[in-house]
């Protein structure tokens, strides 16, 4: 009889029976209610969650997960998790679990075999080489998301490839390039423990990354004392653990951090030697560029002159003296002072800008390269940061922080896939929107989207324009790899039943540059098969039809792995994929792009020993591999010289220098008039990861949070004689979304602002949000737009 | 001890008081023998209703100080076994016990009502089990205290409507998910003390569920006993090993 609750149920009529004939006088009964489950085993694998990259223990009997457990030894969180970890193993077992390949016949889902769903997407490939994109995700795995970029920049050479991360990460990307020319930040979670001050610039980590928090508050628990400053439009939970909270209009941050670089300059308070010795100043080019033009110091401080503390009250609506109150934090040399950013400053149509001034604020002021002293993006994706930016699965980009416009990149990049010379296109392929666009248009370039691992009919903005048009489309085919079904696969013309988590092998790097590595612990259900293996039998049809795209240099398969014996294994049959190890195959090819951007990754069985290693990990005289925790400073960094202490290595002025970037205030294009008078904020909630299919399949989760809802402040309820709990319905110039208020609820907006979380694929909020996007990154603006409300 | 000559009725007093005591701690010592024999021989239940009259030295000496009732008769009454529960009843236990989390080591989810947005108020009832005047008690925190306690234990039920949850439910379904469940802890031989049969990582107050505090299924019979790890060691399956993988 094994421990799991099924079988506990009949144990306990067994007992019953058998208690009734014990003897009063025995000793204590020594049988056992719920006895070990049999054959118990605990295997590590990070989290399927979000960027933080918990670690947990996997508990499998049977061949199903049973229990999971905070993992103890991962230095990320340190055997805690959040009620998403906790029951993270619930999420394989929805009763929906995708299990057969479907195809749309006469409106109809209908099953149909592998092989001829293979055929079905070989077929849309070479319909028009050109005209198929592959729509990929922050959760990705490493080697899925290798595979599908191999495939397209190596092998239909295309370039139409691109991630949901250009909707959570892509303005962090552009802010770092522009700031410090390479990707990724330079500290990572050990500044939580470091620092004094902890600025939150319009994140709410207490729900969105809670194992971070906890790590703060569990220093106060001990006695220490950290300030904990919370920028936001809203009140949430991680207002309630601050000292500090600053109410923000929408796009306040830009002034706010304008108005703190002001008066340091003002007051001679910043940092003078870091900035002679470490930073160039830039600004917005004419036409602009990613790069901008460079200016000296003088115009830096132009720039910043209208940025007095009630200029900046006006714009943000934070009260001068608060903004006096940051000024003094950064002024003072002897606090440690990390800033955390999450989706605020990214889904922003300023988003480069503001992050590349969030980095100015610390670098002007030198809180810069030392323990606790970081500017830290967080992301929000598990693998964001491992797979999309890191493997450059993005329209413009190659492994390695390379990009296709790069001559020498695209040689690189052919020498180690072994593809003809020339093969890999200069051309960057379309960002997400506007592949989204085009295919929504009749007669747009793209005809054929695949989608892995998300869930875009619910998750892209303005949902109206960019996905429903493609269903009305005479050609456009819909491809969905998932492992539920969603809004996406609702619309689908193929889906396919796909692994998840540990069903299968996998990689992922999360928000801290620490990659992971887990193994397949438990079998996929039905016919579900890994999303990389499905990426590969596509391309391996394609080959035996002859197509020159799936060939390498030599004429052999693209994907052409070997035994250890040298002898091909035909992993594009699933019974034969688990022969060898796949991930470990891709890995290494990957690994031999890291080095150029100095993200070194260490080898695969490195990986597997260890609860992650951040990167760029190097290996020591001893033979074994050390991780970096700091980017840039002397004697974390292992490229940087000694005696250079602070050094930006891929500084884009090719001095090591970071650039201090002046930019202006710039409104959103669309603010609330007399027709639509007030803010739309969206984001999420601590019980719901993402769009809810795996989630909300989860009870716990769930029953917690069952439904969407639209925050309102207590006095715009009464002016609209709107209740807590009544129905009211939500307008934008795009959609109508009728659903519940809650006020004074979870979340506290402030007056004239309006949140309704994107969980709910009943309730989806992007059908009234505004796509408009960030001039360099192309990433879209979920936190603000014009709606309003009525009665319904 | 400097004696004034002014303080001879203080003196006289103290003699006396000091008599006094020496004689009753003589009559105590010699009569708790006797109590001891008398005990053995009251029988079952017996329960005096009025108040005994107090006996005079004299007496004392052939009619001793007994234990007062009904603890007499109650020791007799207490069933071998310490009074634990029987099988099916701690079952039935465990089983509501299960309700509340997805598998054994699960965060519990909050079978009340809470406010959304701040944790501050957990703890005015779950530090220390705050006692009910219906006979309830809240369930003490078994863990060091993590500030934002919503991180991992959500309510059990919530949404703007009760229509909410029923209508999540259907849309999404079922989940045939089956977590492990608690076990009882083994003992080697019999009497002794059994292993304790969970990890012991979040759970390192014992007494939140064993002592005082903890509800009577769980409760030990010896909850004056609170070093428990001299006796109840850990089990090698449930603890993460260090240096494992």
């Amino acid at each position: 009889m094994t421990g799991t609750r099924r079988n506990f149920m009949k144990g306990a009529a067994v007992a019953a029976a058998a208690s009734a004939s014990r003897d009063a006088l025995a000793v204590l009964p020594t049988k056992n209610l719920a006895t070990p489950p049999e054959g118990l085993t605990w295997d590590k694998a990070p989290c399927r969650f979000c960027g933080t990259g918990c670690h947990v223990e996997v508990g499998v009997t049977e061949g199903e997960v049973v229990a999971v457990r905070g993992d103890q030894q991962a230095e990320v969180n340190k055997g805690l998790l959040c009620v998403k970890g906790y029951h993270v193993g619930l999420a394989l077992y929805g009763k929906d679990r995708l299990r057969q390949p479907l195809l749309r016949k006469n409106g109809k889902l209908v099953p149909i075999s592998w092989d001829e769903a293979i055929d079905v997407i070989a077929d849309r490939v070479e319909k028009g080489t050109e005209g198929f994109a592959f729509y990929g995700s922050g959760q990705w795995t490493i080697p899925e998301g290798y595979a599908a970029q191999k495939f397209i920049k190596g092998g239909l050479a295309n370039n139409q490839i691109d991630p949901n991360a250009r909707l959570c990460m892509a303005s962090a990307v552009t802010g770092f390039l522009a700031v410090y020319g390479v990707d990724e930040p330079a500290g990572c979670y050990d500044d939580l423990d470091a620092c004094d001050v902890l600025i939150l610039w319009g994140n709410n980590p207490a729900e969105m990354h809670p194992i971070l928090f906890s790590r703060v508050l569990e220093r106060r628990e001990k006695g220490e004392k950290v300030r904990i400053i919370d920028i936001g439009t809203r009140r949430t939970r991680s207002t309630e653990f601050a000292d500090d909270y600053l109410a923000m209009k929408p796009q306040g941050d830009m002034a706010i951090a304008n108005g703190i670089a002001h008066l340091l300059l003002e007051r001679g308070a910043y940092d003078t030697k870091f900035v002679a010795d470490h930073c160039a100043f830039r600004a917005d080019s004419d036409p602009p560029s990613l790069h901008g033009k460079a200016i000296d110091f003088e115009e830096y401080r132009k720039g910043l002159a209208e940025y007095t503390p009630q200029r900046v009250e006006e714009l943000s609506g934070v009260p001068a003296a608060q903004i006096e109150m940051l000024a003094d934090q950064f002024a003072d040399p002897n606090l440690r002072i990390t800033s955390l950013w999450c989706m605020g400053m990214n889904q922003h149509t300023q988003g480069t800008a503001v992050n590349s001034m969030v980095h100015g604020v610390h670098l002007l002021s030198g809180h810069f390269g030392k323990p606790g002293d970081a500017p830290t993006s967080l992301t929000g994706q598990p693998s964001a940061c491992g797979t999309v930016r890191e493997v450059g699965t993005l329209a413009h980009a190659l492994p390695g922080g390379r990009v296709v416009k790069n001559e020498a990149h695209r040689k690189q990049s052919e020498d180690i896939w072994n593809v003809p010379p020339g093969r890999v296109n200069p051309k960057p392929g379309l960002h997400t929107v506007a592949m989204w666009e085009s295919f929504s248009k009749e007669g747009g370039d793209i005809h054929t989207i695949w989608v892995q691992v998300t869930n875009p009919a619910q998750t892209l903005p303005n949902r109206g324009a960019l996905v429903d048009p493609s269903r009305k489309r005479d050609d456009a085919f819909l491809i969905v790899s998932d492992v539920y079904p969603t809004a996406t696969t609702e619309i689908a013309d193929l889906v396919l039943p796909s692994a998840m988590w540990v069903e299968k092998n996998g990689m992922v790097g999360n928000s801290e540059r620490r990659t992971q590595q887990w193994f397949k612990m438990v079998q996929p259900p039905g016919e579900a098969r890994d999303d990389c293996w499905q990426t590969i039998a596509v391309a391996r049809r394609l080959y035996d039809r002859g197509r020159p795209e799936m060939k390498d240099r030599d004429g052999n398969f693209l994907f052409r792995m070997e035994d250890e014996a040298g002898k091909e294994v035909p992993v594009w049959k699933f019974d034969r994929y688990y022969d060898i190890n796949v991930d470990e195959r891709l890995f290494e090819e990957y690994r031999k792009f890291t080095r150029l951007k100095h993200k070194d990754l260490a080898p695969y069985d490195q990986y597997v020993k260890a609860r992650g290693m951040r990167w760029p990990v190097v290996q020591q005289e001893d033979g074994s591999w050390k991780e970096t925790r700091f980017r840039f400073a002397e004697g974390h960094d292992p490229y940087v010289e000694k005696g250079k202490g602070i050094d930006f290595y891929h500084s884009t002025s090719k001095d090591g220098r970071a650039q201090l970037w002046f930019r202006p205030y710039v409104a959103p294009p669309e603010v609330p008039d007399a027709e639509y008078p007030l803010w739309l904020c969206t984001g999420r909630v601590l019980e719901h990861w993402h769009t809810g299919t795996m989630t909300m399949r989860m009870r716990p989760c769930r029953r917690a949070m069952p439904s969407a809802y639209v925050e309102l402040h207590p006095e715009d309820a009464a002016a609209l004689g709107v209740q807590d709990g009544e129905n009211v319905v939500v307008e934008t110039r795009r959609g109508t979304l009728e659903l519940a208020a809650w006020v004074d609820g979870r979340g506290a907006p402030e007056r004239g602002n309006i949140f309704i979380p994107f969980f709910d694929e009943r309730l989806i909020v992007n059908n009234l949000t505004l796509e408009a996007y960030d001039p360099f990154s192309k990433q879209p603006d979920y936190k603000k737009c014009a709606a309003r409300i009525r009665k319904a | 001890m400097n004696w004034d000559d002014n303080n001879n009725p203080r003196k006289l007093f103290m003699l006396v008081a000091g008599l006094l005591v020496g004689l009753a701690a003589t009559a105590f010592l010699t009569s708790s023998d006797h109590a001891s024999h008398e005990r053995h021989k009251q029988p079952a239940g017996e329960v005096e209703d009025s108040a005994r009259p107090a006996r005079t030295y004299r007496e004392l000496a052939t009619n001793p100080w007994r234990q007062p009732q009904p603890f007499d008769g109650a020791l007799a009454n207490l069933p071998v076994n310490g009074g634990r529960l029987d099988d099916s009843t701690r079952e039935a236990w465990i089983g509501e016990r299960a309700k509340r989390r997805a598998y054994d080591g699960a965060p519990p989810v909050v079978p009340h009502a809470i406010t959304e947005r701040s944790s501050a108020a957990c703890l005015t009832c779950h530090a220390d089990g705050m006692a009910f005047p219906q006979g309830d008690r809240a369930s003490t925190i078994c863990h060091d205290v993590l500030r934002s306690c919503t991180q991992c234990h959500v309510p059990a039920t919530s949404g703007i409507t009760n229509a909410d949850v029923a209508a999540a439910d259907a849309y999404f379904g079922e989940n045939v998910f089956e977590g492990r469940m608690g076990t009882v802890g083994e003992r080697a031989a019999p009497g002794a003390p059994p292993m304790i049969p969970h990890t012991t990582w979040m759970r390192e107050r014992c007494s939140a569920c064993h002592g005082e505090a903890g509800p009577n299924p769980l409760r030990t019979p010896h909850t004056s006993r609170t070093h428990c790890r001299q006796c109840h060691g850990s089990s090698a399956q449930e603890e993460q090993h260090p240096g494992f993988g």
